[in-house]
């Protein structure tokens, strides 16, 4: 227990419309060990942006606002915390990487003067010396010229250089959480493996801890310690990856497993989740993945499930673990799937093709 | 980049003397002489007068006359005021035009790019809400309305500032703040609306991540941003605050060019017209030339574009 | 964890293939009918609107509410008060008043008279101020000059320097200005529109040769243009509407081609392109409903510029000749008696701030309403 850096307790943000409330996130909870990578995955719009926004207070508000729950970080709530305390807390020990790299750089100012902007505030260097930082990040992050490139602005880099420019104004200040929403959506593919080597390799050597959002499997099997499964804003299942990858439990989970092309199915067909995921705006009674599931039971429309416990590391929010529910065994195609995984990944340190 | 510049000179000589051209056939061909007003004068003196300004030459040689002349500098003689030369007359007058014209350009974007910053901090606040109202009031109603009621209500009834005429900073208070009133509008508007553009734009999340402060946020990482397309409104009201001079000149009786220009307009006084059309279409096409190349400097993006 | 109990009966599998998980919760709306809802309920907009239509019957009808004509001169009732029954305490009870100060209370009395012609019989004094107490001796004069002149009827805005009924003429000169509001929307249609669409539409040679002739005229100004084409033309309404032809329509006609041009090469379009759909289909499908809104939003904004063209040109004597009456020239006139009798700039003045607040009020909610990024 001594090692939680973060704990999130029953968070759960809104955004005001004009349509009424929609409530993005409702009652999220996990935790964090120093020094670890958790993923959190899910499809667009199930809350797991927000959630991670939230945790540094920046989604808009009005018209978000985080409703209830606490997010403790080594032990302060940030949930609480005034905008003037959370400036003291972004950037120096909590930062994020964000998604699109094309958009998330300032374009009218010099690269190095955006990476340098958090050093000489958070940690009060000097001109010369928060220079001299930079070029020490952006070589860290596999810009050659630093000293040279540091003075260009962002329009001159390549989106992949872009995106190691975003990594290094994110590591900056050595922040002890790093989230990373995304981060590898907007590049080419094999962009996206470099920054994702980029990003391990950088995990080693800082041991600063992260959060991972992604919606590719792939990424997650390769990156990260532990998996949370996140649908219409609550997580739905949470493990570590051998967890998740050998022995998913929640149907939801089967269907982002089977939804994954992998390169020795060639005779089967992807396994997909019918419909689409529900309205925020009213969220339907029971459990939301029911209309989409096709194992729904009856108590899936009048009742949510609690989270189920599976192993010490495993949980899963769905009634099928019910001692009452009947034994239900992944589908066919899932299954095959999962075992398939087992060759190829061989384990969360698998390769990247 | 300096490719470009020659380019737009060439481009900008090109046009005026295609206005030059114009100005100088439609002169020709307009209804109504200098004389007209003088029908007492003998057909001999009529004579005397014609070939005193060369009027009785044929067309193609006064054509060529005056445009020697023009790249010269010399824009002829007044009809109206004997014996003065054009550049002359425009030369005394422009110190005022030029006074109102800057002061209400400085005093009209500055106002306007607070009251729109202010009305995007407040986003929907009462603030948003009253300076929104106040710039389409101002964009609405025209100038010389404006004027009416500056001159009636602070001129003559609360006498704070002169009605009318020329001698001394105070009677350039009125006739500045009517002119200054549009640009104040729709710099507020466009400030406004650029403004909210930036502030949500991914960047200044990034920035907000990186733990910056409000006020850092806003003016190092917003401003300057939703600044550089503003730059593209000054050269509309630029030009339109030339239009606003004609009338605001005349109703507070500045005298300056747009003054003069209309009493040309109504003596028939053809050299005056065509030197100040030919000196409005310059200053038109310079102000857009200056803003283009400003524009190239501020912002980086265009500014390495050219440059490759 | 474990403490619900939840009834054994509740674990049975349903069928969830016909529940309602596709079913879509919003009704769907055409991009017609979701600006038209959106347009109305922007209430700026609808009173702009309302404004409009209001202006609008009182240019065609408010000439003929009293008997008054246009050019009815009448130098013994020249610049006459406003004056309609029942509005007195809007300051329209056909009186002018003044105040007068002086040395002494006497003298001020004498000089307040004086002010009206010391026709003591209409004239109601007033002291506002005695002088007791140091100050300057300050007294109002009211002047009833509908009882001084003896005339029964009423004029509600009163009457111009030569005694022409200004109710009649503020109605004629608005009937101008929106019938250049209409010129110049027609032009900005029939001209800006295919212009630019064929310019962008056809490219090429075509497009080259119409985009010189448009740098050309784009680097006179309008203003330049317009007093130039008066000048050959003789001031007069045929005059301001060749003009506003020749200068009105190249704003527009930038930028539909610009958005041709953009729209052409998207991908919808060359979906059905591929789908094998003629030119006249993707013309009448995708380019003219998409260009649509951009036009509607640019016409409207099109249409204050040329009004307040029109007035300029009319105040600075380019305009409709004398004795025509139009909101320029009015307001013109207004000036030269602005300290004694605002009345004669005021209402001309409130009629073309409020035709030109309403149609930008009005075109401000239709961008809103068209712009695609507004749409939630």
């Amino acid at each position: 227990m001594e090692n939680k850096l973060l704990e999130v307790k029953d968070l759960h943000v809104s955004f005001d419309t004009y349509g009424g409330e929609v409530k993005a996130v409702r009652g999220v909870n996990f935790d964090l060990n120093k020094g670890e990578t958790l993923a959190i995955v899910g499809e667009s719009g199930s809350g797991k942006s927000v959630t991670t926004k939230a945790l540094m207070q920046l989604i808009p508000m009005p018209p978000g606002r985080i409703k209830q729950g606490e997010i403790l970080f080594e032990g302060r709530d940030l949930a609480k915390m005034s905008d003037k305390q959370m400036q003291k807390i972004r950037g120096k020990e909590i930062s994020m990487i964000f998604q699109d790299p094309m958009t998330s750089l300032n374009p009218t100012m010099k690269v190095g003067n955006q990476i340098m902007e958090g050093l000489i505030k958070h940690q009060k260097m000097s001109k010369p010396q928060a220079s001299k930082r930079v070029v020490e990040l952006l070589e860290l992050v596999g810009i050659t010229d630093a000293e040279n490139r540091m003075k260009q602005y962002p329009h001159q880099f390549s989106g992949g250089m872009r995106q190691r420019v975003v990594v290094a104004i994110a590591l900056a200040c050595n922040p002890k959480l790093l989230i990373a929403d995304e981060p590898t959506t907007a590049l080419d593919v094999t962009i996206q493996a470099q920054i994702l080597e980029l990003m391990k390799d950088i995990q080693k050597k800082t041991d600063s801890a992260t959060i991972f959002i992604t919606h590719d499997l792939g990424v997650v099997a390769n990156v990260a310690d532990r998996v949370a499964v996140m649908y219409a804003g609550k997580i739905v299942e949470v493990g570590t990856v051998d967890d998740i990858f050998y022995n998913p439990k929640h149907p939801y989970t089967w269907g982002l497993l089977g939804s994954m092309p992998s390169l020795d199915s060639e005779d089967e067909e992807l396994y997909a989740i019918p419909g689409s995921p529900p309205d925020l705006l009213n969220p339907p009674k029971g459990d939301a993945f029911a209309s989409r599931n096709e194992y729904a039971m009856k108590i899936d429309l009048e009742q949510e499930p609690p989270m189920f416990k599976v192993s010490d590391t495993h949980y899963a929010a769905t009634w099928l673990l019910h001692e009452n529910a009947p034994d239900i065994d992944p589908p066919a195609a899932v299954k095959k799937r999962m075992e398939g995984m087992a060759k190829t990944s061989g384990g969360s340190e698998g390769e990247q093709r | 980049m300096t490719r470009y510049i020659i380019q737009r000179i060439i481009y900008l000589i090109i046009t005026m003397f295609l206005i030059a051209t114009f100005t100088f056939f439609l002169m020709k061909f307009l209804p109504g002489t200098p004389l007209s007003a003088a029908d007492k004068l003998s057909e001999e003196q009529q004579q005397v007068v014609l070939e005193k300004y060369g009027l009785d030459d044929p067309v193609p040689i006064q054509y060529f006359n005056y445009m020697v002349n023009l790249v010269q500098g010399d824009l002829g003689i007044s009809f109206q005021f004997d014996n003065r030369e054009v550049s002359t007359i425009i030369m005394e007058r422009i110190g005022p035009s030029m006074q109102l014209g800057v002061q209400a350009m400085v005093i009209g974007v500055i106002l306007g790019m607070l009251l729109g910053l202010v009305s995007a901090i407040y986003h929907n606040g009462f603030m948003d809400y009253t300076s929104t109202f106040l710039a389409v009031l101002g964009q609405s109603i025209p100038s010389f309305v404006f004027a009416g009621l500056l001159q009636f209500y602070i001129g003559v009834k609360f006498g704070w500032f002169p009605v009318a005429l020329w001698e001394g900073w105070e009677y350039t208070v009125l006739p500045t703040a009517s002119l200054a009133i549009f640009p104040i509008a729709i710099a507020a508007r466009f400030m406004r609306t650029e403004m909210l553009e930036v502030m949500g734009s991914d960047y200044i999340v990034t920035a907000r991540a990186k733990g910056v402060n409000k006020v850092g946020v806003v003016f190092k990482h917003g401003l300057r941003n939703a600044l550089i397309p503003l730059i593209t409104v000054l050269g509309p009201l630029a030009i339109s605050l030339m239009t606003g001079s004609l009338v605001i000149e005349n109703i507070f009786a500045v005298p300056g060019i747009g003054e003069q220009f209309v009493k040309a307009i109504n003596v028939n006084d053809y050299p005056i017209i065509m030197g100040t059309t030919l000196l409005l279409s310059f200053m038109f096409i310079i102000i857009i030339l200056i803003i283009d190349l400003l524009y190239g400097v501020i912002d980086p993006r265009i500014r390495l574009a050219e440059g490759e | 964890m474990e403490n619900h109990k939840p009834n054994k009966d509740l674990f049975v599998p349903v069928d969830t293939t016909d529940t309602e998980s596709e079913k879509i919760t919003r009704p769907s709306l055409s991009f017609w009918q979701d600006s038209f809802i959106r347009l109305r309920k922007n209430v700026g907009a609808m009173i702009g609107l309302a404004v409009l239509v209001i202006l609008t019957l009182l240019a065609i009808f408010g000439p003929y509410l009293n008997d008054y004509g246009v050019y009815e001169q009448d130098l013994s009732r020249s610049k006459m008060p406003p004056k309609v029954e029942g509005l007195g305490w809007l300051g329209m009870d056909g009186t002018l008043s003044d105040v007068q100060s002086a040395d002494t209370l006497e003298q001020a009395q004498s000089k307040a008279l004086m002010r009206f012609n010391n026709q003591e019989d209409y004239i109601e004094t007033e002291v506002v101020n005695d002088g007791s107490n140091g100050e300057q001796a300050q007294v109002r004069a009211t002047y009833d000059v509908y009882a001084a002149k003896d005339i029964q009827e009423n004029y509600w805005f009163g009457t111009d320097g030569l005694g022409r009924d200004q109710w009649t003429r503020t109605w004629m000169g608005t009937r101008v200005s929106l019938y250049i509001a209409f010129l110049a929307a027609a032009i900005d249609m029939l001209i800006g529109v295919a212009y630019g669409g064929i310019s962008a539409y056809y490219g090429g040679r075509v497009d080259n040769v119409m985009q010189r002739i448009i740098e050309i005229l784009v680097g006179i100004p309008n203003l330049v243009l317009v007093i130039l084409m008066i000048l050959i033309l003789e001031p007069g309404i045929l005059s301001i509407t060749i003009a506003l032809a020749i200068a009105g329509w190249i704003a527009m006609a930038r930028i539909v081609r610009g958005q041709v041009l953009k729209l052409k090469n998207q991908e919808f379009v060359l979906a059905s392109r591929t789908l094998g759909a003629k030119d006249s289909r993707i013309l009448q499908r995708h380019l003219i409903p998409n260009v649509l809104g951009l036009i509607i939003i640019n016409t409207m904004f099109s249409i204050p510029s040329a009004i307040f063209f029109e007035a300029f040109l009319s105040f600075i004597g380019l305009g409709l000749p004398t004795p025509m009456a139009s909101l320029g020239t009015l307001i013109n006139a207004g000036f030269q008696s602005l300290q004694i009798y605002p009345h004669i700039l005021l209402f001309p003045a409130v009629v073309i701030s409020l035709i030109m607040i309403a149609f930008n009020v009005l075109a401000d909610g239709l961008r809103d309403a068209f712009d695609p990024k507004m749409r939630e």
